[in-house]
């Protein structure tokens, strides 16, 4: 199930929020909490629910057995088994595909007979569910948290729906006290829609809109002129900040409405004015993530040559990339951004510095949009084709994308950039900020109810729909 | 303050249960809204259905078709879509100048857009083509194709943006019409009269994207014309009225305009030419036997030929195999048994094909002609 689908929005949250009003206690909601995101994920993957749900029952007792024993050693071996069955199933799952079609490849090529293999089908949301489960394992091991009492509890966590499929990445310590134990405000909860139905506008009438004008050109490179190939990867620059910040926004505010406070996933990215700080900005969680789990125990900036900062940036990308997506575009993808890191920290941050904002906002945008050909077009030599086309300057008549895509155009510049201006950054501010006077509570939710409606209308009568980010 | 905060989000929540309740009462009622497409029905699903998706797809279909209040959003939609990007939301359906509605594939063909692909495609049919109209001859039967008009050829100078668009000089059914007469197959070519006569009336109505009623009438009287000029018979007599002139489309003459859905219809602002006509057989044993093969053009002729018997033993094949005449009652189908038994069955088969799809003639009825007699022979 979707966010954005006529099922969830009418059918699915209503009944789960007022039921999870109007029971007693956090106890008893927390099960009905369970029980709604055990429904959910079976709603939309029923032959991976028992497998999520085995292996997460499997692994809160590992972690436990880690925590109740002194003994390092058990420890560590207890650590390795829960990381074993966790990545074991991400490995199996979204790339063993990947390493079995390249090394049949590679057995073609030197003359071997290759192997048949039945294709293994990617269960929705396994690279956030890993992540999450892998910050469990480390922080109960690292002592910086102490593991949950209850099963049910755990299974919450991991499968608790608004984050389940498409983050954002929750690390147990920033939600662990939360799950037993959380204040329900009724303000907050108000906001919580508020932040809900702006994401699903961001999804259904900025993503979704800009989508369907594009997306029919990536399947015909062959045939954009340089002038369309700019106007569709702009799109698709558009397209997925909006897809994917709208998911997270709904994802925060559904947490916000049970009670849940959800850690922010994107900062306005695209004002970013260099590599560095768009990923500061950018799917926050993951960069945080990959931060302290990997890019940290590698020996991060702490090292001794700047040879071994440089492999550990590029490592960090690189698996970054994979995390993406089982293929070998989304490894260029990582390789590209780990290599900006690099420049940057060799000249280019300084150079960027050394010019006016707007420009260096721009030169980033750029090559951020640069890397999302890469990201989109699966196959290398149609990824090739478009950058000959962005880069052939000779035709750049701009085809009528109708009115539609240009307003969602327009409010993408305006949502995007708007936090490079005071006023801009002054509405975000006001936007995100948990409202107590009334007046600005009616009014946030009478044009959540508003914009939720508008949605609604939207979703009923149009069929176009697909989220991007699943696939990850 | 945090009362009244309670009260407005308890009042949220009733309001979202409220529209939850309203979808689910009209869960898998039928909606009122004109046009094809596709309702999705309440029903039982198997567990096979959960487990491979059809179910939730099923589910999320019904329920975006049956959110509370479904078709009046469908109509403020389009009718947003239609006032402020001059967009309608009918599949294929653009809106030209003067509020004349084209379909988008018409308008494609005009253009040349994938008349090599069409040429191939006729270019497999052709020696069926040619093998069944062998056929008929050996039996001294005739084919007949109707080459109908499409309405981007005959109304292109109100297609928006037509005059910055190349028009190639030759379309698919030129090399159609230089196929048939090469192989002295009879064309009665609607779409050479349609352009190159000027009519009193219009020939396509503004929002229809069939022939006018008027036309059609046209096309109907040239048809037993053929019929009694093939035969040398006088075969029918003719009753007309004074032509009438209206605003107010009748039958087919919108039936664009009526799938819009829209608030506020695009106006009517054309005078359409209706008739009351009467074709009567006045000789009733020697009316010959014709089997029609065509497509939706044909019925708003078939009636009159129904109604008034005005061939004899008569059939009309609806695009691919569905059959109709007066004596079908229950829904048949085509086989290439049928097929080939037509060759005796009827003294005219007439093909009639829109000049865009050409490349479709026969939906497949010379294939299967060959392939049976082939087999009969075998």
């Amino acid at each position: 199930m979707v966010f954005s689908s006529t099922t969830f929005l009418i059918y699915f949250l209503p009944i789960f929020l007022l039921v999870y009003q109007w029971l007693p206690s956090n106890r008893i909601k927390n099960v009905w909490f369970l029980s709604t995101s055990i429904f959910f994920y079976a709603w939309g993957a029923p032959k991976f629910v028992f497998i999520l749900l085995a292996s997460t029952i499997i692994d809160f007792f590992l972690v436990k057995t880690l925590h109740d024993s002194e003994d390092s050693g058990k420890r560590k071996r207890f650590l390795i088994l829960s990381l074993c069955l966790n990545l074991g199933l991400l490995a199996y799952f979204k790339y063993a595909n990947f390493f079995v079609e390249n090394a049949q490849q590679l057995l073609s090529s030197l003359g071997f007979e290759t192997f048949t293999w039945v294709k293994v089908l990617l269960p929705i949301g396994i690279s956030f569910y890993t992540f999450q489960t892998l910050t469990y394992s480390i922080d109960v091991y690292r002592r910086k948290a102490t593991p949950l009492k209850n099963v049910s509890d755990y299974l919450l966590y991991i499968m608790m729906f608004p984050q389940l499929i498409a983050g954002p990445i929750v690390r147990y310590n920033e939600i662990a006290q939360q799950l037993t134990d959380r204040k329900i405000l009724s303000h907050s909860q108000l906001q919580g829609f508020f932040r809900f139905s702006m994401g699903l506008f961001k999804k259904v009438i900025i993503a979704n809109t800009l989508g369907s004008v594009i997306e029919p050109y990536f399947s015909n490179i062959e045939a954009l002129n340089p002038g369309m190939a700019w106007v569709v990867i702009f799109g698709y620059a558009f397209q997925i900040y909006f897809d994917f910040s709208g998911y997270s926004d709904m994802a925060i505010g559904i947490g916000k409405m049970a009670g849940f406070k959800f850690p922010e996933n994107f900062n306005s990215p695209y004002i970013s004015s260099s590599i560095t700080e768009f990923w500061k900005r950018w799917h926050m969680t993951l960069g945080t993530w990959m931060r302290d789990y990997l890019y940290i125990p590698l020996g991060g900036n702490r090292v001794n040559s700047k040879g071994r900062l440089y492999f550990n940036l590029s490592f960090v990308f690189l698996m970054s990339g994979l995390w993406h997506g089982a293929s070998w575009n989304f490894i260029l993808w990582g390789i590209f951004h780990g290599l900006f890191l690099i420049l940057d920290r060799l000249f280019l941050s300084n150079f960027l510095k050394s010019m006016p904002k707007i420009l260096s906002v721009w030169l980033t945008f750029m090559i951020v949009t640069l890397s999302w050909v890469i990201f989109k077009i699966e196959d290398l030599s149609q990824a090739y084709l478009f950058y000959q086309k962005l880069f052939t300057f000779s035709n750049f008549e701009i085809y009528n994308v109708g009115g539609g895509a240009m307003i969602a155009f327009a409010l993408s510049i305006i949502f995007g950039f708007s936090a490079l201006t005071k006023i801009g950054k002054k509405c975000e501010i006001f936007l995100l900020k948990d409202h107590q006077k009334l007046g600005f509570v009616l009014l946030k939710t009478s044009s959540s109810l508003l914009i939720c409606w508008v949605c609604l209308i939207e979703l009923t009568t149009s069929s176009f729909n697909p989220f991007i980010y699943f696939r990850f | 303050m945090n009362v009244t905060h309670k009260i407005i989000w308890n009042g949220l929540l009733l309001l979202l249960v409220f529209v939850t309740y309203k979808s689910s009462l009209v869960l898998g009622v039928p909606s009122k809204l004109k046009g094809a497409y596709a309702q999705e029905t309440k029903g039982d699903f198997t567990s096979d259905e959960y487990f491979n998706g059809k179910a939730q797809a099923k589910f999320d279909r019904l329920s975006q078709q049956n959110f509370f209040g479904h078709d009046l959003w469908v109509t403020l939609h389009n009718e947003w879509d239609y006032r402020i990007w001059n967009h309608l939301n009918v599949h294929e359906v653009v809106v030209g100048e003067d509020g004349y509605l084209f379909e988008q594939s018409y308008i494609d063909n005009l253009y040349g857009i994938h008349r090599f692909a069409q040429m191939e495609r006729l270019e497999e049919r052709k020696e069926n083509i040619v093998f069944t109209d062998s056929l008929l001859k050996t039996k001294s039967k005739q084919l007949v194709f109707l080459l109908m008009p499409a309405k981007s050829f005959l109304y292109p100078d109100k297609i928006s943006g037509y005059k910055n668009e190349f028009v190639p000089d030759k379309h698919i059914h030129d090399d159609f019409l230089k196929f048939a007469k090469a192989n002295e197959i009879k064309v009665l070519n609607f779409l050479d009269y349609f352009q190159n006569h000027k009519l009193g009336h219009p020939a396509f109505p503004k929002q229809g994207i069939h022939l006018s009623k008027y036309a059609e009438t046209m096309v109907l009287d040239s048809l037993l014309s053929f019929l009694e000029a093939e035969t040398a018979l006088d075969l029918y007599d003719y009753e007309f009225t004074d032509i009438e002139m209206s605003q107010q489309p009748r039958g087919r003459d919108d039936d664009i305009g009526q799938v819009l859905n829209l608030i506020n219809p695009i106006p009517l602002t054309e005078e359409l030419a209706y008739r009351e006509f009467k074709f009567n057989r006045v000789d009733t044993l020697n009316t010959p036997d014709v089997l029609v093969i065509g497509d939706s053009s044909f019925w708003g002729i078939y009636p009159n030929i129904s109604n008034y018997y005005l061939f004899g033993n008569h059939e009309f094949w609806y695009r691919k195999n569905e059959m109709f005449s007066i004596d079908i009652t229950t829904q048949m189908y085509t086989d290439p048994q049928i097929c080939l038994a037509s060759i005796e069955k009827f003294d005219y088969v007439f093909i009639m094909i829109n000049n865009t799809d050409v490349d479709f003639v026969g939906w497949n009825y010379f294939e299967k002609v060959k392939s049976e007699f082939l087999k009969g022979l075998e």
